[in-house]
């Protein structure tokens, strides 16, 4: 597996994606919150989690992780949004679960700041990856102005 | 028609770099078939029966003569001297290789087109009335808005894997003409008693397994909140439509589980957040894109069609010409309803040919009908008879518009992996067997509408006469429904009784023709003498007069 975040520019190559060491926090699911500890800890959800579950434990998170089960699962990209737009979470969230290279763009738009990579993945490619497109026509976290609002667009 | 800027170069440049290192990737191994298949599919590439297909973009329809030109190039020098126009108004090559295709999409990105989101479980290309910008019914013109989707929901981040494909169609004028009730969204733009401009938004509607005329779920939208009304209707359905079973998993689905009124509100609680944020479309972006728009306004004419005494040029002007907003200027049809041809199919000759009367009739520009022909759209009426006269030379000036042999037909199982039965034989039999141009002229406005399968391309389900493709133990049968009909009363046809052997087709239909004129009234539609005797006198006919041996259980493929 290779641990990428573009932010931090950090890549990291580690056997098992969910590693404690590797993430620097305990992963819990809602399942198994009895066992979590008061603070700092990170919280592993599927895509189709409802946001309103995960409201109330934002104060005690440090990552919030959204498994994608399968590549053309997108449920995780909007769970992505509302974590940051609607609820204002700005700590670590990452992406883990059945993804390449080509859905980094996707992930880092909707407001993914980690992704943890199938092995096989070159980390620089990956990189790159994020370079793909620089034009950007609509609105995301990463960029919340669609073009057309920005002046270069209409000089 | 809309001219790029930089930006709109730009993505379609990185896009062709992109797909160019995942075809790359892929054929050299570094990527399965099971990774590289949404990829793919994103990009408009199927794997077919017999090749790869490629479906490009032609966003609502609307080309320019050097990108037609650009289009009969690809089809000489990359597949076999042909391409295939859709019911969605786009344009599928059926015989490329794999490697060529980053070239295609290249040579496309040099014309300013591209292959984006033309399949896959994403936000298909928006389509609208072929007569958009220039139909007298028209109160708005719905392109700008069209465009503005376009960009919009190009590489749209948040709904890249959506439960399934996601079709937006448009249209500005009061008479429907882009099926806008049988899209996921279908957007009416119109003007409001202030005179204001604002969108009626229906949601839900489509073919398939489960054909559904959608519900209005939003009147009087202002048009400033088009696309973030249209963000809040995704997020809805990316969340909460099923993933479970494909068949289950478009829109329409989620729309009749919830009720059209519980998903509005969905829809409205949304939006709530949305509305009057940073989407908001500005007044100096839609001026931007209308100034974008060349050819938009066309000087008023005044010199007289020529009076011309030829039958077959009365005909024409009466089937394939239609009115113009601008007095002095007609739109024309070119009909791709030909003997021998398949519906929608056309040769590099005849597109570069098409591209030279767009540019000596009609500013340069054209447009692809949801029917599969092309119109002109700009043609001076005094320069009407020259142009029948080197469209007749073309094979292109059949007098058929709206009539039976203008049928609508998919690719079908000669060239499509997903088809049960051929489409393009039995259209084939149909033209043959009603080849008269004036016996079809006396039958009148008929649409017929032929699907290969269930996932019914072919629009089966709204036509006055649908024809539906199915196999039973390998072998092609076809279902025949009545009544259907797209526009503003659009309705769902129904099933006469059990399916046909391919040979009786012909048959079925010419019965179903003669219950029609033997019980009109003067003047009165097919589907008029449909709606007022229902369908059991067709059926009685139908079944007393063709042989009951070929006939099959009657299918209950719908669910």
């Amino acid at each position: 597996m290779t641990d990428l975040n573009p932010t931090r520019g950090l890549i990291l190559n580690q056997a098992v994606a969910q590693d404690s060491a590797v993430l620097g926090v305990n992963l819990f699911t809602l399942d198994t919150l009895n066992d979590a500890p008061a603070t700092g800890f990170g919280l592993l959800v599927g895509g189709d989690c409802d946001v309103k579950l995960i409201e109330p434990l934002l104060p005690r998170l440090n990552l919030i992780a959204v498994q994608f089960p399968k590549v053309v699962d997108g449920r995780g990209y909007s769970l992505a949004y509302l974590l940051r737009n609607r609820l204002k979470y700005t700590g670590e969230l990452r992406a883990v679960g059945d993804f390449t290279r080509d859905q980094l763009f996707y992930l880092q738009r909707t407001g993914f700041n980690a992704m943890t990579l199938r092995s096989g993945e070159d980390a620089e490619d990956a990189l790159a990856a994020f370079g793909t497109f620089t034009v950007r026509y609509q609105g995301s976290t990463d960029q919340l102005a669609p073009l057309f609002v920005k002046e270069v667009r209409h000089a | 028609m809309y001219q790029y800027d930089p930006f709109d170069k730009q993505i379609v440049r990185e896009r062709v770099a992109q797909f160019a290192d995942q075809t790359r990737r892929f054929l050299a191994g570094e990527l399965t078939e099971e990774e590289f298949r949404p990829l793919r599919l994103q990009n408009g590439l199927y794997i077919q029966r017999q090749a790869p297909m490629l479906r490009v973009a032609v966003p609502y329809g609307v080309l320019s003569s050097k990108q037609l030109r650009a289009l009969g190039d690809l089809a000489r020098d990359f597949d076999r001297g042909y391409a295939h126009f859709t019911t969605r108004q786009n344009v599928q090559y059926n015989w490329p290789k794999l490697e060529d295709v980053p070239a295609m999409l290249q040579r496309l990105a040099d014309v300013d087109m591209h292959a984006i989101q033309t399949s896959g479980n994403c936000v298909r290309n928006t389509t609208s009335d072929a007569f958009a910008g220039i139909a007298p019914d028209e109160t708005v013109d719905p392109r700008p808005y069209c465009e503005l989707i376009r960009q919009w929901s190009t590489f749209l981040p948040e709904f890249a894997a959506l439960p399934r494909k996601f079709k937006i169609a448009v249209t500005g004028a009061s008479s429907d003409r882009a099926a806008i009730m049988v899209h996921d969204i279908g957007i009416h733009i119109r003007l409001n008693d202030a005179g204001q401009v604002v969108a009626d938004m229906r949601v839900g509607g489509g073919l398939g397994r489960t054909p559904i005329v959608s519900p209005l779920i939003k009147t009087g939208l202002p048009w400033q909140d088009l696309l973030t009304y249209c963000e809040a209707v995704l997020r809805v359905y990316n969340q909460f439509g099923r993933r479970d079973n494909m068949y289950k998993a478009r829109i329409k689905i989620l729309v009749k589980a919830l009720g059209a009124e519980a998903f509005a509100k969905e829809v409205d609680a949304e939006f709530a957040h949305l509305q009057g944020g940073v989407g908001t479309i500005t007044q100096s972006e839609l001026d931007r894109v209308k100034t974008h728009f060349t050819n938009r306004i066309v000087a008023p004419r005044s010199e007289a069609q020529p009076v011309v005494n030829d039958a077959a040029y009365s005909k024409w002007l009466e089937r394939n010409v239609h009115a113009h907003k601008v007095a002095g200027y007609k739109a024309v049809s070119l009909s791709f309803k030909r003997t021998g041809i398949a519906p929608g199919d056309a040769s590099t000759e005849v597109m570069h040919a098409v591209a030279n009367l767009a540019d000596a009739f009609s500013s340069g520009e054209l447009v692809v009908t949801h029917e599969q022909n092309m119109v002109l759209p700009n043609v001076r009426a005094s320069d009407l008879h020259e142009l029948w006269l080197q469209a007749k030379a073309l094979g292109l000036a059949r007098a058929n518009i709206g009539l039976i042999s203008d049928m609508i037909a998919c690719p079908g199982g000669d060239f499509c992996a997903l088809a049960n039965a051929r489409s393009l034989p039995i259209a084939e039999a149909i033209n043959a067997r009603f080849e008269d141009i004036d016996f079809q002229t006396d039958l009148g406005d008929l649409t017929l509408n032929i699907s290969g399968c269930i996932n019914s391309c072919g629009h089966h389900h709204i036509g006055n006469i649908g024809i539906l493709g199915v196999d039973k133990n390998e072998e092609e049968f076809y279902q025949v429904t009545l009544g259907g009909r797209g526009g503003n009363d659009s309705k769902i046809g129904t099933v006469i009784g059990p399916s046909f052997a391919a040979e009786q087709v012909p048959d079925v239909l010419a019965t179903v023709l003669d219950v029609y004129t033997s019980n009109r009234h003067e003047d009165e539609l097919f589907i008029d003498v449909v709606d007022r005797l229902g369908i059991a006198p067709f059926k009685a006919a139908v079944y007393e007069q063709n042989s009951v041996k070929h006939i099959m259980s009657k299918d209950s493929i719908h669910d």
